[in-house]
């Protein structure tokens, strides 16, 4: 019986209507997407690995004292753009390594969307050739997982430059033009520069629309004000902004020009050996098909500026990486478009890159034994080295009978050379983070925080517990966190930051920290201070801790090496292996502290109870 | 067949490419279909990530090791203190499939929550929520704090609530289209519904009301009036008898229901002045009622041909016409329904006493619970605990409210016909009206019920949020971009003045902690009274902006851009409050929603006891001691250590080899026994539970006459009971004009941004006596890894009287 005469409703909705073509996107947006993928999955992989450098860790805690309504420090009035993404995913997701982390990890994947953005000037290829090397760069891997304005950095660059390759002469870009410009100052001092040449490019862009510029200086402006003042909140902000990132910019950049001006080359080197190769290649290309000479200009006036003014730092590396992805784009893109993909289709071209990666792989291992010498066992060295010349004479005489048969084989030989890029490549993206294949040999690792530091804070964090766990006030309302830490002030971050919910926690100068380690119940002092808190604690148990990664003296000059490594064959094989795994002859030792506990906490730390 | 005929070969390829067509589709979804499978995902790794981490409640380690003894084979008794057995039944499944662990044990409870996420897809129609509604109640569903919470938390609420949606979906359905599988649907989850709590009898309660009142306001409104007297009848009744010294109901005896007890029970019962005056009014009005209803039906005429008559198509009177004369579908659902119920409550046949106990029993237990007050929680705690992490929901329920009233009002003197949506929105209010109701009148409260008032809020809410959403959506296709871009700068502005008003809060209310006097309490910034009342301007401005655009009518269409800037900020505010009480401090008492509940300690200690067994005894071979008062959650905790064991209370000796580890209670503990423990073992002291500080919070809301415990009853000033309805009313009344204060206005902001608590969680506290050959290496175990070798040390400890040695 139940005949229903009340049709079901189904209401009209255009937007919720609106089918989506999955096919058409995915072929659309297939290279992209996997791009993304690959550049989350690198970034991701040893995301946590490493603690908070001491620089983080101050970003770190000045945005949950911007989300808590706390006092701001110098570190975070000098980048207060990352200081407040930090603050938004805390307060969203509480305060925490993985969410300071985030807003650099969004901004590294807004980076490579920014690049599709610039496929109608620079076109599909070379931008999505760009965006392979983005999202593979070991240096903007780095940046991307770390709290740093850097990466905030060079995806607004990106942005900027999608906005200026715009052909509308409309307010709009001009408004966004504006906006971005600011966030480079906010997000880093060396912002400052960059904003001073977008100005330029701006005045000259907008020469004849003077309504545009004077829109976008207003809303560069304002951005800076509401920003720096966290939306007015904190009135000072501006000015304690600006006096804070230009004494930055002053006192780490400006003042010391060239300094560590090595570092870029070294990473060249290094960690960033196919960008560099393929920069070389684009830049050759690029000279001798006179596609863009600004291009070329530009890149390299950049580089150079970096060497000069970058000390160095994270961002100055960042920034060059950035410049060169565009060169190498361009060189990618095109050793790609030459290659005859084609021609694999058919059997003997196949068959020639077949054969010719034989020859290089038993070329290579022909080297690889000549280099490293009989080693004491002359005859087995001479008989392996007599096998390998039959076998490379078997497979170039091989090679050479395919080869006649084959169309293009010379052309096809490129694949071999780029998936050797590729190769190391991905090897260098995956080891950036990695504590497990520990590469002393890297610059990008100078000043982060050495990974064992994480099991004294646990030991501590333990020793707190059994201690002090009904200690309970409404500063440590679950108790657990009583004790009494001091920390010396110019190595008291990360500490700080992770125990961040010890209410006793005291900031000490050199002068104060006498005074403040009697009461203490652990003390954390760089070497040199020891002494002074051991004079009124003698019963401290004391123990050395790794604190602060530095580069090896060697990377710090390393030209000679370098030079007498690439003319001299006996250092070839040192040289592969600085390049494949970083190793150097002489390690550097991490800068240490010393953690001072009373023998309570020691022996509920598991330190030794020795005073 | 004949080679002639094409016909095979055309259907052939017709039926192949009818086949494509789901993959077609599959390949060309709609944006709400991509929608719906993007809240789908977002559903499934909200409840299942990290589901294990948190330490299992009381409640929950109670629940877990009754379900794993049954799914090692010992059976189960249904007792109505547990509630009900799908639990058990669903968690043993668990076990079974999965193992037995904190995480396998919330599998279940986190497929409800997802299926509860997607339940309101089922109500896309435009008599009920809309296509944008649903979508947004689903939306509400997943981001609401503390559906979020209790969908990962092996309680019985999660299972209810879905159940109870479930049923009203079906209801609201065959209302729409009376289909069989609706009515079907309706009573096979009414069946299961009834296996799951008990709060699902007010479920069943506000829905067959809510049928009465629908079926009497279409087909006979005298009815109302005859109910509205016999309810002020039997008011009347009870106002006399009260008067008269009449003593009240007879207690249930929930604490000894033995045979002659429950006999006695029922004979007083029956016997009793109040019951047989009820009886009496609800005979009357029975009668009354019948006599009206039988002039209005012809003679001769069946009920469902009469309401089939007196009611029009699609409404509730008919829908329930139809169901009554659909004898199949009757037939099939109760035999479904009742399957479910009787395999469930008796388990699976092995325990056939779980009839009763399911059904007076647990009736009984729960009614007679309604006097133990376990917990104390005062008629406010709903009230006071929804603002805090559900504001959406709230703002919909009292949106809803206002609008449901006043379009009824209108309807009722304009005598127009009402909506089909408006009868759903009526539905909505009338549930979170009712179950807020009775849920704040129980004498047990606490934070898990709370997710059976926020569903109706939250599908409330998408109610209305869809409606915005559509006037939107048509808004924005009309407008030209100039007025597109005043709208999104208006929705941004609202929102930047919502964080603007937060970080000025913040600021201002971060002074230093006072420790002058006592307790430190947190205290504002110097100087800044003036600066916490400029702190609301952006608040202010944010609201001034949304009435203006309401009001003003040439820029009534931009107030949807405004309404969406505070969802938005809503949302936010929800998105921190849900992902700190869920995956940050899910065991730690910090929030209301948490009330008591098993420390992280205590997963610390098992672990590190895991692993000195592993290191001792090559498996769980550790003999371990424990105590009745720390026996839940170690019941559970330790069932993979055969080598447990209980000893209740009292430890007078030890044995020659005494036990490696023993947990001891500080309640049952006494100073011999730990001069006795002391002399061979190294004593640590843990939290076993703590709870939310509640006296210090919200207690002091207003006076809570109806507690049996005077000293819990007024904790705003030094008056004594009895109280009276003025001085509820006038300790509300100080409650609100005290947040004019400033040190109000910052304790309660930084309460619910930061749960900032003014004074430290209270806790029940055990003793681990670990024996002292074995505490270095505990010591060592418990750090994870050995102590890393100083390999670094860039200098030598640079002091002679160490180097010395």
């Amino acid at each position: 019986m139940n005949t229903p005469t009340v049709p079901p409703s189904t209401p009209v909705s255009t937007v919720l209507d609106r089918e989506i073509p999955l096919v058409g996107w995915a072929i659309r947006i297939a290279p992209w997407a996997l791009v993304l993928v690959v550049a989350l999955a690198v970034r991701l992989y040893g995301f946590r690995t490493y603690p908070l450098s001491a620089h983080e860790a101050a970003l770190a805690s000045d945005a949950v004292a911007l989300v808590t309504g706390g006092d701001l420090t110098s570190v975070g009035w000098t980048q207060p753009l990352p200081t407040i993404l930090a603050a938004l995913s805390f307060f969203l997701f509480g305060p925490g390594d993985g969410a300071a982390r985030l807003p650099s990890l969004l901004a590294g994947l807004v980076a490579i969307i920014g690049m599709a953005r610039l496929q109608p000037v620079l076109g599909r290829p070379v931008t999505l050739a760009s965006a392979w090397l983005l999202a593979l760069s070991p240096t903007l891997i780095l940046a991307s997982t770390r709290l740093d304005g850097v990466i905030v950095l060079v995806a607004t660059l990106i942005l900027i430059f999608a906005v200026l390759s715009q052909r509308s002469q409309e307010l709009q870009p001009a408004l966004a033009l504006g906006v971005l410009a600011a966030a480079l100052p906010l997000a880093h001092p060396l912002g400052w520069l960059l904003a001073l040449a977008l100005a330029l490019a701006g005045s000259w862009r907008w020469r004849a629309h003077p309504g545009s510029l004077s829109l976008a200086a207003t809303s560069f402006i304002a951005t800076l004000g509401l920003t720096s003042t966290a939306l007015l909140t904190r009135p000072q902000g501006l000015a304690l902004f600006l006096i804070e990132s230009w004494t930055a910019l002053w006192r780490d950049f400006l003042r010391v020009p060239a300094a560590h001006w090595t570092r870029p080359l070294l990473l060249l080197a290094t960690d960033e050996f196919p960008m560099l190769v393929l920069a070389i290649v684009g830049t050759i290309l690029i000279v001798r098909h006179g596609v863009s000479s600004w291009f070329a200009l530009g890149a390299a006036v950049g580089v150079l500026s970096l060497l000069v003014f970058g000390h160095g730092s994270l961002a100055a590396l960042a920034l060059q990486s950035l410049a060169l992805s565009f060169l190498a784009g361009y060189g990618l893109s095109r050793l790609i478009g030459q290659v005859p993909w084609a021609r694999f289709r058919q059997p003997w071209d196949a068959a020639a890159l077949g054969a010719s990666t034989l020859v290089a792989l038993v070329s290579l291992s022909l080297l690889g034994r000549i280099l490293a010498g009989p080693e004491g066992t002359v005859l087995a060295w001479i008989a392996g080295i007599v096998s390998l010349i039959l076998l490379l004479a078997v497979t170039l005489w091989i090679a050479l009978n395919i080869w006649r048969r084959a169309e293009a084989p010379q052309r096809t030989l490129l694949v071999l050379p780029l998936v050797a890029l590729f190769i190391l490549a991905s090897r260098n993206a995956m080891l950036v983070n990695a504590t497990t294949a520990y590469r002393p040999g890297t610059v990008l690792h100078d000043g982060d925080t050495a990974p064992g530091l994480l099991i004294t804070i646990e030991r501590i964090r333990r020793a707190s517990t059994d201690l002090t766990m009904f200690q309970l006030d409404p500063r440590d309302p679950t108790g657990g966190h009583g004790l009494v830490v001091v920390l010396e002030s110019t190595v008291a971050q990360p500490f700080a930051w992770y125990l961040r919910d010890f209410p006793q926690l005291q900031l000490a100068t050199s002068t104060e920290l006498a005074t403040a380690a009697q009461t203490a119940q652990v003390v954390v002092v760089p070497p040199n201070q020891q002494a002074v808190v051991a004079g009124v604690r003698p019963d401290l148990v004391w123990q050395p801790l790794p604190y602060q990664l530095t580069v090896p003296p060697t990377l710090e000059s390393p030209w000679g090496h370098l030079f007498f490594g690439l003319i001299d064959p006996r250092d070839w094989r040192e040289y592969i292996s600085f390049l494949l795994y970083r190793r150097v002859a002489v390690l550097a030792r991490p800068d240490s502290v010393l953690v001072g506990l009373s023998p309570d906490v020691a022996a509920h730390a598991g330190f030794p109870a020795v005073p | 067949m004949s080679f002639s005929e094409p016909g095979p070969t055309t259907n052939t390829v017709a039926n192949r490419l009818t086949m494509l067509q789901p993959v077609r589709r599959l390949l060309r979804p709609t944006v709400e279909q991509l929608a719906y499978v993007i809240v789908t995902l977002l559903a499934i790794l909200t409840r299942f990530w990290d589901l294990g981490s948190r330490a299992l409640h009381h409640d929950e380690s109670l629940h877990t090791y009754f379900s794993w003894v049954y799914e090692q084979g010992n059976g189960y008794i249904h007792h109505p203190m547990m509630h009900g057995p799908s639990l058990f039944h669903l968690d043993a499944l668990a076990y079974l499939l999965l193992g037995s662990s904190d995480w396998s044990s919330r599998v279940p409870a986190a497929l409800f929550g997802v299926v509860l996420v997607l339940s309101p897809a089922l109500l896309r129609g435009e008599s009920l929520l809309g296509r944008w509604g649903a979508l947004a109640a689903s939306a509400f569903l997943l981001i609401s704090p503390s559906i979020l919470y209790f969908s990962r938390f092996i309680r019985h609420d999660i299972f209810a609530v879905t159940a109870t949606v479930l049923l009203f979906i079906c209801v609201l359905r065959y209302v729409e289209r009376p289909a069989r599988r609706w009515l079907v649907g309706a009573l096979i989850t009414g069946g299961f519904m009834l296996t799951t709590h008990e709060v699902t009898f007010v479920s069943l309660f506000i829905l067959v009301t809510f049928l009465a009142l629908a079926i009497a306001a279409r087909v006979a409104p005298v009815l109302l009036a005859t109910s509205g007297l016999a309810v002020t009848a039997f008011g009347g009744v009870l106002v006399l008898f009260e008067r008269l010294g009449v003593p009240g109901l007879p207690a249930i005896p929930w604490e000894n229901p033995s045979a002659d007890a429950i006999i006695s029970f029922t004979i007083r019962l029956v016997t009793h002045p109040i019951v047989l005056a009820g009886l009496a009014v609800l005979l009357l009005w029975a009668l009354w009622s019948w006599r009206l209803l039988v002039h209005r039906k012809a003679p001769g005429e069946s009920w469902s041909a009469w309401l089939h008559r007196a009611a029009p198509e699609g409404s509730i009177a008919r829908a329930v016409g139809y169901a009554l004369t659909d004898r199949t579908g009757q037939a099939w659902g109760l035999a479904v329904g009742t399957a479910l119920f009787v395999v469930l409550y008796t388990s699976l046949f092995t325990n056939m006493g779980g009839l009763a106990s399911g059904t007076f029993g647990a009736l009984g237990y729960w009614l007679g619970q309604h006097g133990v007050q376990r917990g104390e929680q005062p008629w406010f705690y709903y009230l006071v605990m929804l603002p805090q992490y559900e504001p959406i929901a709230v703002t919909g329920f009292l949106v809803g409210l206002v609008a449901t009233g006043w379009s009824g009002i209108r309807a009722l003197f304009g005598g127009h016909e009402l909506s089909p949506p408006w009868r759903t929105q009526a539905f909505l209010v009338y549930w979170s009206a009712v179950m807020f109701a009775v849920l704040s009148w129980a004498g047990e409260k606490m934070p898990w019920l709370v997710i059976h008032i926020v569903v109706p809020m939250c599908l409330l809410a998408g109610q209305f949020a869809g409606r915005l959403l559509e006037r939107s959506q048509s808004r924005w296709h009309t407008w030209s971009p100039t007025q597109r871009r005043i709208a999104f700068a208006l929705g941004t502005v609202t929102l930047a003045l919502l964080a603007q008003w937060f970080l000025a809060m913040a600021w201002v209310t971060a002074g230093p902690f006072d420790t002058t006097s006592g307790l430190p309490q947190r205290t504002t910034r110097a100087d800044t009274t003036l600066v916490l009342r400029l702190a609301w301007v952006p608040m202010l401005s944010a609201l001034v902006l949304l009435v203006a655009t309401a009001i003003d009518r040439r820029w009534r269409s931009y107030a949807g851009a405004v309404t969406l800037g505070f969802l938005t900020g809503a949302l936010l505010f929800q998105i921190h409050a849900g992902w700190r009480v869920t995956y940050r401090e899910g065991d730690v008492p910090r929030d209301m929603l948490i009330y008591v509940q098993t420390a992280p300690h205590v997963i610390q200690l098992i672990r590190d006891l895991e692993r000195l067994s592993l290191e001792l005894t090559g498996g769980m071979n550790l003999e371990i001691w424990y105590d009745s008062g720390t026996q839940w959650p170690m019941n559970w905790y330790l069932r993979e250590f055969p080598n447990r064991r209980y000893f209740g209370t009292t430890l007078s000796n030890l044995p020659e080899h005494p036990p490696p580890v023993v947990l001891y209670s500080l309640e049952y503990l006494r100073p011999e026994t730990d001069a006795l423990l002391r002399s061979q073992y190294t004593a640590y002291d843990y939290p076993m539970r703590w709870w939310y500080p509640e006296e210090t919070t919200y207690r002091a809301f207003a006076i809570a006459p109806e507690l049996k415990n005077p000293a819990r009853q007024n904790l705003q000033t030094d008056e004594l009971p009895p109280f009276t309805l003025g001085d509820v009313l006038r300790s509300i009344w100080r409650s609100i004009s005290s947040a004019r204060e400033p040190d109000q206005q910052a304790k309660l902001f930084r309460l619910v941004a930061f749960r900032e608590l003014p004074s430290p969680i209270g806790s029940y506290r055990f003793r681990v006596y670990v024996r002292n050959d074995l505490v270095p290496t505990l010591r060592e175990l418990r750090l994870e890894q050995p102590r890393l070798d100083p390999v670094w040390a860039a200098p030598p400890v640079p002091v002679g009287k160490e180097t010395a040695g």
